[in-house]
């Protein structure tokens, strides 16, 4: 803790809010409650309209680490997110670590401290993140697995890309601590549909990730689970009918391209092996929509599902392989075809 | 007969002029100056910070130590147990059944709490307890122990534990200075600041200074309060009577142990508003709702929770009064495991509490 202690710094969390009201207080006061005291908050409203305003300017009024931004007009979450870390980073240039909040959910007390010493410890390291655990509205706890990945060590990015793809929990690491180098090369927070995803996927490319083995934060799940229609009412407030149209993949994989590939590579990643990476997203990422819409806008599997088990169970895993769930054809009827790909697990962990 | 008698008075003499030269000795006369006059700075106390009844009760107990031999305050801490109850009696060599039952509290908690945080009991000044691994422990030190644990598994020790920053932390009610101890052990640049009842500093003064010969003690009313150097000092001892002089550059950690239960409402809410009124980031506590005997508050916690957000840390399924109690009952041939009985209102709880940014 003591080498660590020449490079910890000061952090900035970005608050991007919008009519979180209820929680907003408990909220804050867990961060500002972070036992490592070097850090700053930063709200930045989206033009809620309940009471976030006034909670937040009373916070300010009371704490001299927060200040507040009332946007002048509705830029949706995503672009409320950019925004945050932008306004973040210019308010507080210095800032060695960056870390997004939320209106709802609650940190820890050591979340903080526990972060930059995983940082601060790894210099080849972009983000970190604790273990979570699952609350609903009125605090009580969800019981769900615990979501454990890293790619400590791992120093290949091609590993720590495929590796990312199948173990991350995207919605729980968005919220870790993060270099700020590494996130503006990742173009913050891009305009598509599951940012949160793709962020992850690229800032594989630029680091390791770090997982504190301590639950740190609790996770407050409000409502059903984001449908892609309601994440484009929500990110696009203004239109999105591009990212209507066009499947999530493709717009994730347009991105990849033309920032990795046309625009030249990582310092790690050549513009040959990015194309490379970039066909597999696609395919991947197609993949894991077909299997969503399958499973339907709940995350649950409709129609034969229980058949479909009991004959995987008799049939092993050679037919496991050959009957994996396809796209619905247009008439909703299960496809059953062989893959030519390799088995793909779908994130087991990712709660999205 | 006469030259029998003469010769061991003579020895008496030497042995208590010898005792009056160790560091511990002038540490108590240091501190009883220093009580003396913060009795006479506070001869007009208010209501507020008046003894509740039950420690008018408890000061009458100790008044002895305003005018002890050096044979007593060599052995100060087996007079400890006019404010925690805990008896060197109960440590006696031989009892086995004691020491099994502590070594098995101490075995837990090292389990779930950490072995660097198991702090013993220090030897100076008649230090006693079960010889357990090379230390000495009782439920005090236990105690002690399980608050350090409990704090770190609240988030609220991690800044404390890193020896390269100055870190701030206010007890209220320090009692014979056993939490402090413990506290200065495991996170050694801390000031730490004692609020209490001025009669218990000739406990907490003379132990303190007797287990850490070096560490700067500053005593209220040594130099006016603006002209402490807060951040030099180890340990600084402010009476209850004046909670205003409480300035130190910043407070990371208010703690109380088993006082708050003791004190009347009205000093509870005093206490809790000072350290929310000096941003202390977190208030730890652990206390019952009220004492037994304590008709002058309802709930410490409710009085606690108005201006900081409480959690509760879970510990051990029971208390630290519970040591020596009875073990449970062996299950019957046939029965299945017991379940560990009910949770009381009453319990003893280990509280974190973060500071309520809007009242």
């Amino acid at each position: 803790m003591e080498a660590n202690a020449a490079v910890r710094g000061l952090v900035v969390f970005g608050v991007p809010m919008y009519n979180g009201s209820p929680y907003l207080e408990e909220t804050l006061e867990s961060l500002l409650a972070q036992s490592y005291r070097d850090l700053r908050v930063v709200l930045v409203d989206d033009r809620s309209i309940d009471a976030t305003e006034e909670i937040a300017r009373r916070f300010v009024a009371a704490d001299e680490r927060v200040s507040y931004v009332r946007n002048d007009r509705r830029l949706g979450m995503v672009g409320n997110w950019c925004h945050a870390f932008e306004l973040a980073m210019q308010r507080h240039p210095t800032a060695q670590y960056f870390a997004w909040g939320s209106d709802h959910d609650i940190w820890h007390p050591e979340w903080l401290g526990a972060c930059v010493d995983a940082l601060a410890g790894n210099e080849a390291a972009v983000l970190s993140y604790p273990m979570s655990t699952s609350i609903d509205e009125s605090g009580d706890s969800i019981p769900r697995s615990l979501f454990s990945f890293d790619t400590e060590g791992v120093r290949d990015p091609r590993r720590r890309w495929a590796l990312t793809w199948s173990g991350m929990s995207a919605g729980n690491m968005v919220y870790g601590l993060m270099r700020p180098d590494a996130l503006r090369a990742c173009g913050v927070y891009r305009k598509v549909v599951e940012p949160d995803r793709l962020l992850m996927m690229e800032l594989a490319l630029r680091g390791e990730f770090v997982q504190v083995p301590e639950i740190l934060w609790c996770r407050r799940r409000l409502g059903p689970k984001p449908t892609v229609e309601r994440q484009l009412r929500s990110f696009f407030p203004r239109g999105g009918r591009l990212h209507a149209a066009i499947p999530w993949p493709a717009t994730h994989a347009w991105q990849l391209a033309t920032h990795y590939v046309l625009d030249g590579g990582t310092d790690t990643i050549g513009r040959l092996r990015a194309a490379r990476l970039v066909l597999d997203y696609r395919a991947r990422a197609a993949r894991l929509q077909a299997d969503r819409r399958w499973r339907g806008p709940d995350g649950l599997q409709h129609g034969s599902r229980g058949a479909r088990r009991r004959l995987l169970r008799v049939a092993g895993s050679a037919a496991r392989a050959a009957i994996r769930p396809r796209p619905p054809a247009p008439d909703g009827k299960i496809r059953p075809t062989k893959d030519p790909h390799p088995a793909h697990v779908p994130a087991s962990n990712d709660r999205r | 007969m006469s030259t029998r008698v003469d010769t061991h008075a003579a020895a008496l003499e030497g042995r208590l002029a010898a005792l009056r030269e160790k560091h511990w000795w002038i540490a108590y006369e240091r501190a009883r100056e220093a009580v003396l006059r913060m009795q006479d700075l506070g001869a007009h106390r208010t209501t507020t910070s008046s003894p509740s009844a039950y420690w008018t009760e408890e000061l009458l107990g100790f008044a002895y130590l305003f005018d002890p031999s050096p044979l007593v305050v060599e052995k100060l801490r087996q007079h400890c147990f006019h404010i925690t109850g805990v008896k060197v009696y109960d440590y006696r060599t031989g009892d086995g059944r004691s020491h099994a039952m502590l070594e098995e509290r101490l075995r837990a908690l090292e389990q779930i709490g950490g072995a660097d945080l198991l702090i013993p009991e220090p030897r100076e000044l008649g230090g006693f307890g079960f010889e357990i691994d090379g230390g000495l422990h009782n439920v005090d030190s236990l105690k002690y122990s399980e608050t350090l644990m409990a704090l770190r598994r609240g988030g609220a020790l991690r800044e404390f534990l890193d020896p390269s920053r100055r870190t701030f932390a206010w007890e209220i009610g320090g009692g014979y200075g056993g939490l402090a101890y413990a506290f200065a052990h495991a996170c050694p640049n801390t000031t730490y600041i004692i609020t209490d009842l001025p009669e218990l500093f000739l406990f907490s003064g003379t132990f303190l200074q007797a287990c850490f010969p070096d560490a700067k003690l500053v005593f209220y009313g040594d130099c006016p309060v603006e002209e402490i150097d807060w951040g030099s000092a180890d340990f600084v001892f402010l009476p209850n009577y004046d909670t205003a002089a409480l300035t130190p550059p910043r407070v990371d950690l208010t703690l109380n142990t088993v006082s708050f239960q003791e004190m009347t409402a009205a000093q509870v809410d005093e206490y809790s508003r000072r350290a929310a009124e000096v941003r202390s980031t977190y208030l730890y506590s652990l206390n019952r709702e009220r004492s037994f005997y304590n008709e002058e508050i309802d709930s410490v916690h409710d009085i606690m929770g108005r201006y900081y957000r409480l959690h509760e840390v879970p510990m051990l399924p029971t208390s630290y009064v519970k040591v020596f109690s009875k073990p449970a009952k062996p299950a019957a041939k046939g029965e299945g495991p017991q379940n560990p009985p009910p949770r009381k209102d009453n319990d003893y709880r280990h509280m974190i509490g973060w500071r309520r940014t809007l009242r």
